[in-house]
């Protein structure tokens, strides 16, 4: 259960997308996914997933973990399919029954919402398959650091964000392994109604909060002893660098946005 | 003779699939007698705490099966439970896995599960209380208020008072000092003894195990290297330094003596015996 959250999980590989700088990566997967958002033709969706299936085929991440990323999202992408399908009108009326309508827009809106979503996620999850989450923070930080103007803390932001980060396995271990212990003793998180389940989940939690808290202590202490100070004066061991194949990435995107944008307006626009 | 768990074929491979899939436990096959006290060695990370959790239906094989009682533990739903009541599997730094507000109540955690009636479960949690020696007053603290080694034995307690037939310890000796350490493996001893249950102790500790095992096994890459009696195992010291393990230290000053051309036994390994044997020695002895 807990082994399905992919979120910041990183697939070790050496493919293009791997070795791209992390700052690039990000700018460009925004980039992507506003370029999801301004299609409006079935084209321009077309070249979407056409991108969206490229780019898994670059990661090597294997299409398999690539769809497990979307499966908690299922219900979700479902929820707004109906949503969309029922309530939106216009275009040429196809069912109607009572209060329910089905008209050719909203099925075009509806589906068009399910590609977006599910295209969004892919893209952004192999942002964080690609990328390890210290490159991602140190990213996000050098991204950032314009705010710094501003007096925003963006070296303590990032800092608090990659240990949230490197913390998500350490929980994720914890907490099998205290669900194996309280297992081990006849834990029985499956059967019973919604309260009894809630209660079998007191026994992990309670051990998951006393070892977060300690690990919070110890590490606060160990940061210390090595005389962590925050922010100025503080430099890097790996340097972020731009190089030629990030311009590559850079043109390859800028021609799909262009693609999508011209295929909005020379074909029919469906939404 | 009958085997209470038998291992067929077992193998496990972490992280099926993935480009940094492992096996950790690799096509392995061995049976446990009731009532042996088996001692379980290897190097660190030979896969011997992925093999303890085999036993209990904890982890699911990746081919091969496990049997308790000639019957394969993931046969049913309701097998894979029992598994859980017949085989107690305390894990390495177990007091990670308290969580209750008073020790009584942390200890009662398993038999609960098991369904017992209340006059049961205190009756049960008295008797485990009493074998790891935590008194009255320890009971009613809450667990986070009791020193390290105290609160190891509470969990080790919670496991005892299940009264399974195979008890499995995955290192309970860990980071104890050497007096804690004696006091838990005679603990456990005194449980084995009154109990008449079958123990598998994991453990780094050669003296440790040498102590208490009646037979060992010992893991190396995955694969069970050996698995004898315990003066068998420990005469192949050769062998078992290969694997980065040790005998021992009585063992190793004992092949000294030998080597030096002293008339010493054979097979001594615990410092009791070598007492004996040295007394004997010193009264003009033979070698036997
Ligand atoms: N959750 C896991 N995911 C992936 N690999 C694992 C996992 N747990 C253990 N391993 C690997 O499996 C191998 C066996 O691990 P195991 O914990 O069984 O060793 P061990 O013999 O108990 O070692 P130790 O004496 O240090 O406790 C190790 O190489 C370890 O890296
Ligand atoms: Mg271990």
């Amino acid at each position: 259960m807990i082994k399905d959250i992919t979120i910041g999980q990183y697939f070790p590989g050496n493919s293009f997308l791997h070795r791209m700088d992390a700052r690039m990566k990000i700018v460009l997967t925004l980039a992507l996914i506003v370029g999801i958002f301004l299609c409006r033709s079935l084209v321009s969706i077309a070249v979407v997933v056409a991108v969206t299936f490229a780019l898994i085929f670059v990661s090597g991440v294997p299409l398999k973990m690539v769809l497990k990323s979307i499966k908690p999202l299922a219900i979700i992408v479902a929820f707004t399919a109906v949503l969309n399908i029922f309530y939106i009108r216009g275009g040429t009326t196809l069912f109607e029954w009572r209060f329910l309508h089905i008209t050719s827009k909203g099925l075009f809106t509806a589906f068009f919402m399910v590609v977006r979503i599910i295209c969004l996620v892919i893209i952004s999850s192999l942002l964080t398959y690609t990328t390890t989450p210290t490159v991602m923070t140190d990213a996000i930080e050098s991204l950032l650091s314009p705010l710094k103007i501003f007096k925003i803390p963006v070296h303590t932001l990032t800092m608090m964000m990659t240990l949230a980060l490197r913390f998500i396995p350490v929980l994720v271990d914890e907490v099998d392994r205290i669900t194996n212990a309280q297992k081990a003793r006849g834990a029985d998180f499956d059967s019973g109604g919604l309260k009894e389940k809630v209660k079998a989940l007191v026994p992990i939690i309670v051990p998951l909060f006393v070892s977060s808290i300690k690990h919070a202590f110890e590490l606060a202490d160990a940061m210390e002893c090595r005389c962590y100070v925050d922010g100025k004066g503080r430099t890097r061991m790996k340097k972020m660098k731009l190089s030629f194949k990030d311009f590559i990435a850079l043109l390859v995107v800028a021609v799909i946005f262009a693609g999508i944008i011209l295929c909005n307006i020379y074909f029919k626009k469906v939404v | 003779m009958s085997a209470v768990i038998s291992v067929k074929n077992l193998t496990h491979r972490y992280n099926e699939g993935l480009p940094h899939c492992h096996v950790a436990v690799d096509n392995v096959s061995f049976d446990i007698e009731k009532g042996d006290f088996i001692g379980l060695i290897g190097h660190t990370g030979s896969g011997k705490s992925t093999l303890v959790q085999h036993l209990n239906g904890l982890m699911k094989p990746s081919e091969g099966d496990v049997l308790i009682d000639g019957k394969s533990i993931w046969e049913s739903k309701k097998s894979v439970r029992a598994a859980k009541f017949k085989v107690g599997l305390c894990f390495q730094y177990p007091e990670y896995q308290l969580f209750e507000e008073t020790v009584e109540k942390d200890i009662a955690y398993g038999p609960k599960n098991m369904k017992l009636k209340e006059e049961e479960i205190r009756r049960r949690v008295a008797i485990a209380a009493s074998f790891v020696g935590l008194k009255p007053e320890h009971l009613m603290k809450s667990p986070f208020e009791l020193s390290g080694g105290e609160k190891r034995r509470a969990a080790i307690a919670g496991v005892m008072a299940m009264q399974p037939e195979v008890l499995i310890l995955d290192e309970p000796t860990a980071g104890l000092d050497p007096k804690g350490r004696d006091t838990v493996l005679n603990m456990i001893e005194n449980f084995r003894k009154s109990t008449g249950c079958t123990v598998i102790l994991v453990s780094h500790s050669m003296e440790d195990v040498a102590k208490a095992a009646s037979k060992v096994l010992v893991m190396n890459k995955g694969k069970v290297a050996m698995y004898d009696e315990t003066e068998k195992v420990f005469a192949r010291a050769e062998e078992l330094s290969e694997m980065g393990l040790n005998v021992p230290q009585v063992s190793k000053v004992f092949s000294i003596l030998r080597q030096k051309g002293l008339p010493v036994s054979d097979g001594i390994f615990t410092v009791d015996k070598a007492v004996e044997d040295i007394a004997r020695l010193m009264k003009g002895g033979k070698a036997k």
